[in-house]
């Protein structure tokens, strides 16, 4: 009823107007790169965001990363909530730390997701919802550790775009989360304060 | 809110009084001006960026009722349920349909200007239902009974002192001896609090900076998370979004990001930029199980068949406001809606009638700066003007501002009459003044004077020197 009234008057109303539509947008070239070039600048883009980037020769190095970035940074070594298989196989108990299962619960402290890939331009992470990467690990807890491999770090959005259309086509996962630093907010007297909502910290282990 | 459109003068001259709101001002925009300018050199195709921005936009709407069945078709497809609302009636009532169905009793909201402009909170609230907003921002001044100021840092009329002196009286549950001594100890406090509410609510209730045709999807742009949290935890998601949110693809939406947040806040991307698709699928171990999206009409059709057309490609970055002097001097609430500044002196009209809200395109100087720095080329001058000539012809504005345009008007058609009276004005006035130069007082623009001069005329008139000069004799 209201749906056919709205849209009768937006045809009433564009009745004389014919366009050409606009060629597909691409990225300036000043945002573009590639290969080495590509993760020098997220490297940079994501420090300068204040994430913590950390270099793992291997993902058997994983968990001793892990230890070591939070021992640094004097986050305790608590649990860590993950779900996607391959991380979870990983040699956790030598480390010294401890795993959970499963979607992020309110007493979380540390998560550990997957990206499916990053975009340098910006120094944003891509993480896509699902079984192994359920979209509340990147919010609940207040310290959130993603990992992801030195060859998915893309250039720009429209590689972020394109790989989505190759994997989904136009079928989406629930949430594909670009997430470029922790949780912020500069309501309060107009000072940047983080972990608003979401983590107060956000390490990334470039793989 | 008590403030109105049709009280500007009154709301305007309390906000210059308001030596507590004067001392937030004085401290934010320049912020938010200076980061925007060091985003923009940081990218020196952003020219070309914001106009392929513009021309998103604009192609979009030409084919708007298109991209929307596309939109309705593939959200559909992906599990959403769509809903359609003609007018702020009609989207009150989806939403609070949708809540009573659910058999919801808390509703966790994101920050959405749209929700604000239909009055949803208070809707939802005389339902019975406890509505709360979890944009730190927009829970402050929630608490506090106002509107927000600023459409993407709503509190910013207000100082750390007055948030800390809200949660004292709003925390009750907390001690009432315990230090809250910075904006860390605020933040934390605001945390814990809505944490708890964020995991008990039913319904979260966001709104969208873009809907994608392509893949059915809305897109929230955060720094906080808050939207995000409001869309995975509870059962049930119901986005909120006007239909001029469309995109066609996600390539489109990529570009249009690219300039939201250089414009708004000066990032490059905000912390969270989420891309919405349905509800949970089968093996998803969060989320909501159900999805609804209420496209609201509210006005923009008839925005799209009307001279302000061109507004409806704002995409609500706040850069408009940020960069314009008469903002930065009275605040938002002076301009008595929910969107202030200059896109809110062009749409405020545009959704309420001019009649009653014709002080907010008049409240411009004409200055230029919102449109120099608007991402999608808003003409804003220009439509503030159209808003100024409709207002005359309607004959709203004061009788004497009417009178003295009518007789400019007179004058300014009739060239000999004009160059006459200017003759006179210069030689009258500069004689009149002579020992000082300039006017202090002058009987029909008390007002204007008070706080500043006019230079008296001197010399001879604009007609007489561009002759001279159209002779070739430059003085």
């Amino acid at each position: 009823m209201s749906r056919d009234a709205i849209l009768g008057r937006i045809r009433a109303a564009n009745t004389t107007t014919p366009t050409t539509p606009p060629a597909t947008p691409s990225a300036p070239p000043s945002l573009v790169s590639h290969g080495d070039s590509a993760i020098a600048r997220f490297r940079a883009a994501a420090a300068s965001k204040g994430m913590i980037v950390v270099d793992v020769k291997g993902p058997q190095m994983l968990p001793a990363s892990v230890a070591e970035a939070l021992s640094a940074a004097r986050i305790a070594h608590g649990e860590i909530r993950l779900n996607d298989a391959a991380l979870a196989d990983l040699p956790w108990a030598e480390a010294g730390l401890t795993i959970a299962r499963g979607a992020a619960t309110r007493q979380d402290t540390l998560a550990f997701s997957r990206a499916l890939a990053a975009v340098a331009e910006t120094g944003t992470l891509m993480l896509t919802s699902g079984v192994g990467n359920p979209t509340t690990l990147a919010f609940l807890p207040e310290t959130h550790l993603v990992a992801i491999d030195r060859t998915s770090v893309l250039g720009t959005f429209e590689d972020a775009t394109a790989l989505l259309r190759q994997m989904y086509g136009t079928q989406l996962p629930r949430s594909v989360n670009f997430i470029s630093g922790a949780s912020r907010t500069g309501d309060i007297g107009g000072r940047i304060v983080h972990g608003a909502h979401g983590p107060r910290q956000l390490f990334i282990f470039l793989i | 809110m008590t403030a109105s459109p049709a009280t500007f003068r009154e709301n305007a001259d309390a906000a210059l009084a308001n030596e507590r709101l004067q001392t937030a001002l004085a401290k934010l925009p320049g912020g938010l001006v200076a980061q925007r300018r060091a985003a923009v050199a940081a990218v020196p195709e952003f020219e070309t960026l914001r106009e392929e921005a513009r021309a998103i936009r604009d192609t979009t709407l030409d084919h708007l009722a298109a991209h929307l069945e596309a939109f309705e078709t593939k959200a559909t497809a992906m599990g959403s349920v769509v809903h359609w609302a003609a007018d702020a009636t009609g989207a009150r009532r989806v939403v609070t349909d949708i809540c009573r169905a659910a058999n919801a009793r808390r509703i966790v909201k994101g920050k959405s200007m749209v929700s604000e402009e239909i009055g949803l909170n208070a809707h939802l609230e005389a339902q019975g239902l406890e509505v709360i907003e979890s944009d730190l921002g927009e829970y402050i001044i929630q608490k506090r009974g106002e509107a927000p100021s600023h459409i993407i840092a709503p509190a910013i009329h207000l100082t750390e002192a007055d948030v800390e002196a809200d949660f004292r009286s709003y925390h009750m549950h907390l001690p009432a001896d315990r230090p809250l001594p910075n904006p860390e100890s605020l933040v934390s406090e605001a945390r814990g609090v809505l944490r708890e509410k964020f995991l008990t609510a039913d319904v979260g209730i966001t709104g969208a900076n873009f809907l994608v045709a392509e893949t059915g999807t809305s897109i929230i742009v955060t720094n906080e998370g808050n939207g995000d949290l409001s869309q995975t935890l509870p059962r049930i998601h119901i986005v909120v979004a006007t239909i001029d949110k469309v995109v066609p693809t996600l390539d489109e939406a990529m570009t249009l990001l690219r300039v939201l947040a250089r414009s708004a806040t000066g990032q490059d991307m905000t912390a969270y930029t989420t891309f919405a698709t349905g509800p949970r699928r089968a093996a998803d171990l969060d989320g909501p199980t159900e999805c609804h999206i209420v496209l609201v009409d509210n006005g923009r059709s008839d925005m799209l068949a009307s001279a302000m057309r061109d507004a409806l490609r704002c995409i609500r970055c706040g850069a408009c406001m940020n960069h314009c002097p008469v903002y930065n001097a009275i605040g938002g609430h002076a301009y008595g809606w929910v969107y202030p500044g200059p896109i809110g002196a062009v749409l405020t009209p545009a959704l309420l009638g001019i009649a009653g809200t014709s002080h907010l395109p008049s409240a411009s100087t004409f200055c230029g700066s919102c449109e120099a720095v608007c991402p999608v080329k808003i003409p804003l001058v220009s439509l503030m003007r159209t808003w100024r000539e409709r207002a005359h012809e309607q004959g709203t504005g004061s009788r004497t501002s009417r009178a003295l345009l009518s007789l400019w008007a007179y004058a300014a058609t009739r060239p000999a009459l004009y160059h006459l009276l200017a003759r006179f004005g210069v030689a009258f006035g500069g004689a009149l003044s002579r020992s000082k130069g300039r006017f202090s007082r002058l009987p029909i623009a008390r007002g204007w004077l008070r706080d500043r001069d006019i230079p008296a005329p001197q010399g001879r008139t604009f007609q007489q020197l561009w002759k001279e000069t159209e002779r070739g004799v430059p003085r």
